[in-house]
């Protein structure tokens, strides 16, 4: 007969426990820090929020989540997050908080906790850095490339100025408000906090905001060269003896630089060495005004098939915030920025056979074969009451206690 | 003597009408159109040529049509023929960006409104008529060929959270009734022979009745829902029976005690009546049901098997 002792007992099941954990590969990982109560809201309410693209509600579940972490349980959700194939904790932050800032509803976020500062910070310094870096390659401020002798060439390279343009704009905008977190964290008790967490809240985001404001003051300067160069290109083309395309070319192009230049001569130098900025716009201003009249039914033309073409790229190419690209986040229904707000590719894109790639563009050949099956909604069901009251007399209470 | 009923009622919520402004494309082919619309009007024969000339040259414009020939495992008499032995399908020029706007915009009204004929209201002009027909055809055919290899909808009927699945596809369903229904006012017998029209009349008749099923099963869903006196508690003569047999005690003892209390007179034949007051309080014993035994009372008498 064979007695199990205690001893014995877990011996046993502590060698098979290795065998279990030695046969899996597995270590003990940063998941099994997780808490119940940390799984239950990830699942409850992060992934939720995330898959629908409602970013005022992923931030607050998020802030909610992270108030009180310790940076291994930071790990340990980043983890659980990338095994969803879902960006970390500090990304989904920054990225959803700059998204409602960026669509106007910044009023409605939630003041972020200390622990989000230090992951925020971190990632929106990141993302600073690496539009910074790209700076220097971009060729929009190389003025030793050649000048651009075709309408599509001019196109080609204000194209890239403007996409250029934006992703600054996002940098500075991310420098700006990552400059207010930093005064919040003077709350923080830095006695508590280690060097590298020291590091972080040190971050000087004023110099990131001065060093882009002086490239997007380069930018401005060689975007307003090259309208020049294009006015003055388009005037030759606006004769009868030109062709049609031509003219309406030239004329849009006309009514756009001299429109954008207008604005620029205000506070910016001018590109034309010969005139004051005053002189030029005053000169630009004149002459516009002279092709518009000659040329007026052309220039209706011009600007409606730019704005048609244009919002039929948008729509073409465009993707939103949520459901892979299809819906735009739910601020769309609320202010014009949400509305108006799409991500669209960086390089002109060129239309592929969606039958004979597998990546083909643009990403839905067809709208209407995908976006039918956005349904929420199911059968609601609620209760009343009421009251039968059988005799002429009412029952009444005096007192019911 | 009183009682409380509780009746269940179900619904189904309406869809938000401003969701379609959350559907990328909408906004920006709406106004693509409108320009392009006032493009068309005050641009002349010639004009249109060279911007149509204009468009062919771009290939970011390119519109490719017969999706259709994805889901088809043998050629129907409605397949699209093709133009020349080389033709890859690949559309260019101004009708066939204006088309492709229309038709999205159309199926997008038809999804996410409550506007009439969609497909018509955003009517086209005279330069894509031809292209939007194609493109109607071409988007009823994908659809109605994708449902036959479709899982998801052989298996509407069965597991749970049916309903917002069958809404989406009565929503698909109504798409294509709606693309079927534009494609016919706008000639499709000048496009399609007899024997292929009626092809289409047949898969029409289908997609109809397929919608017509899905909404009645949801119908009758809501309908089933809807039930009256779900729960009843009924007041005897000292109060509320269970589930609150607290407030019974409660209002039982009050009436042995003399709080004021308006206790409705006894029915004629009830089977049970009040004690007189001052009278010690009995253990209340659950109504027994009537029996040949049992005396019938008259006003004012204790019956003999009260304890």
């Amino acid at each position: 007969m064979c007695i199990v002792t205690p001893i014995l007992l877990r011996t046993c099941l502590v060698s098979s426990l290795c065998f279990i954990l030695g046969s899996s590969g597995v270590a003990a990982t940063p998941q099994s820090r997780l808490t119940n109560r940390t799984t239950v809201i990830l699942k409850r309410d992060v992934l939720p929020h995330y898959h629908r693209g409602d970013s005022l509600k992923l931030v607050q579940s998020l802030t909610t989540l992270t108030a009180r972490m310790r940076d291994n349980q930071v790990e340990a959700v980043d983890s659980w997050l990338k095994q969803k194939r879902i960006p970390g904790v500090g990304s989904l932050l920054t990225e959803n908080r700059l998204n409602l800032i960026f669509k106007g509803a910044g009023r409605d976020l939630p003041n972020p906790s200390n622990r989000e500062l230090l992951l925020l910070i971190p990632a929106m310094e990141e993302l600073t850095k690496r539009i910074y870096e790209k700076s220097s390659e971009h060729r929009a401020l190389d003025r030793n490339a050649a000048q651009p002798s075709t309408f599509d060439e001019f196109e080609e390279l204000l194209w890239g100025i403007h996409v250029f343009h934006n992703e600054l704009n996002t940098a500075g905008l991310t420098s700006r408000y990552a400059n207010q977190l930093s005064g919040l964290t003077k709350r923080i008790n830095r006695e508590i906090l280690n060097e590298k967490q020291l590091a972080i809240i040190d971050t000087d985001f004023g110099v990131f905001s001065r060093q882009l404001a002086g490239i997007r003051t380069d930018l401005l300067k060689r975007e307003a060269e090259i309208r020049l160069l294009r006015y003055k290109f388009s005037e030759d083309y606006l004769k009868p003896s030109a062709k049609f395309m031509d003219q309406i070319l030239a004329i849009q192009a006309i009514q756009t630089d001299s429109r954008l230049l207008a604005d620029y001569l205000k506070r910016g130098p001018s590109p034309d060495p010969k005139k004051s900025s005053a002189e030029l716009s005053s000169e630009l201003q004149k002459r516009t005004k002279q092709y518009v009249a000659q040329n007026s039914k052309l220039a209706a033309q011009s600007l409606a098939l730019y704005h048609g073409l244009h919002y039929w790229m948008r729509g073409r190419y465009g993707l939103g915030d949520t459901a892979m690209g299809l819906l735009k986040s739910p601020q769309a229904m609320k202010t014009k920025q949400g509305r108006f707000a799409l991500y669209m590719p960086k390089k002109p894109p060129k239309a592929t056979d969606p039958l004979k790639e597998r990546l083909a563009k643009p990403d839905y050949e067809r709208r209407h074969h995908y976006h039918w099956c956005f349904e929420d909604r199911d059968i609601q069901i609620g209760y009343t009451t009421r009251h039968e009251v059988e005799y002429k007399y009412e029952l009444r209470f005096g007192r019911f206690y | 003597m009183g009682s409380k009923h509780t009746d269940q009622h179900a619904w189904l919520p309406e869809q938000d009408s401003r969701f379609i402004e959350r559907v990328v494309g909408y906004d920006e082919y709406c106004e693509c159109l409108r320009n392009l619309e006032q493009l068309v009007r005050l641009s002349n024969q010639s004009q249109l040529k060279a911007i149509d000339e204009y468009i062919q040259m771009k290939d970011e414009y390119v519109v490719y049509t017969n999706l259709a020939r994805r889901f088809e495992t043998k050629p129907s008499k409605l397949s699209e023929p093709r133009l020349s032995p080389n033709d890859d399908f690949a559309r260019r020029g101004l009708p066939w960006v204006m088309a492709l706007a229309r038709v999205e915009v159309g199926a997008m009204l038809a999804g996410f409104s409550s506007v009439k004929r969609p497909m018509l209201a955003v009517n086209p002009t005279a330069i894509e008529r031809n292209a939007y027909r194609e493109l109607l055809l071409d988007g009823m055919r994908t659809h109605y060929l994708h449902l036959y290899q479709d899982v998801g909808y052989e298996k509407l009927n069965i597991g749970p959270n049916r309903t917002p699945r069958q809404l989406a596809y009565i929503r698909r369903l109504h798409m294509m009734e709606e693309f079927a229904d534009a494609f016919e006012s706008l000639g499709a017998r000048e496009v399609l022979t007899p024997q292929p029209f009626q092809e289409f009349r047949s898969c029409c008749r289908e997609v109809e009745q397929g919608c017509e099923e899905l909404v009645t099963e949801i119908c009758d869903r809501v309908r089933n829902n809807q039930r009256r006196d779900v729960a009843e508690v009924t007041y005897n003569d000292y109060g509320m029976t269970a589930p609150c047999p607290y407030v019974a005690q409660v209002i039982r003892l009050r009436l042995y005690h003399g709080d004021k209390l308006h206790i409705l007179p006894a029915k004629p034949n009830s089977p049970r009546t009040l004690p007189a007051r001052g009278t010690p309080p009995t253990t209340p014993t659950k109504p027994q049901p009537a029996s040949q035994n049992q005396p019938v009372r008259t006003g004012g008498a204790k019956p003999t098997g009260v304890k």
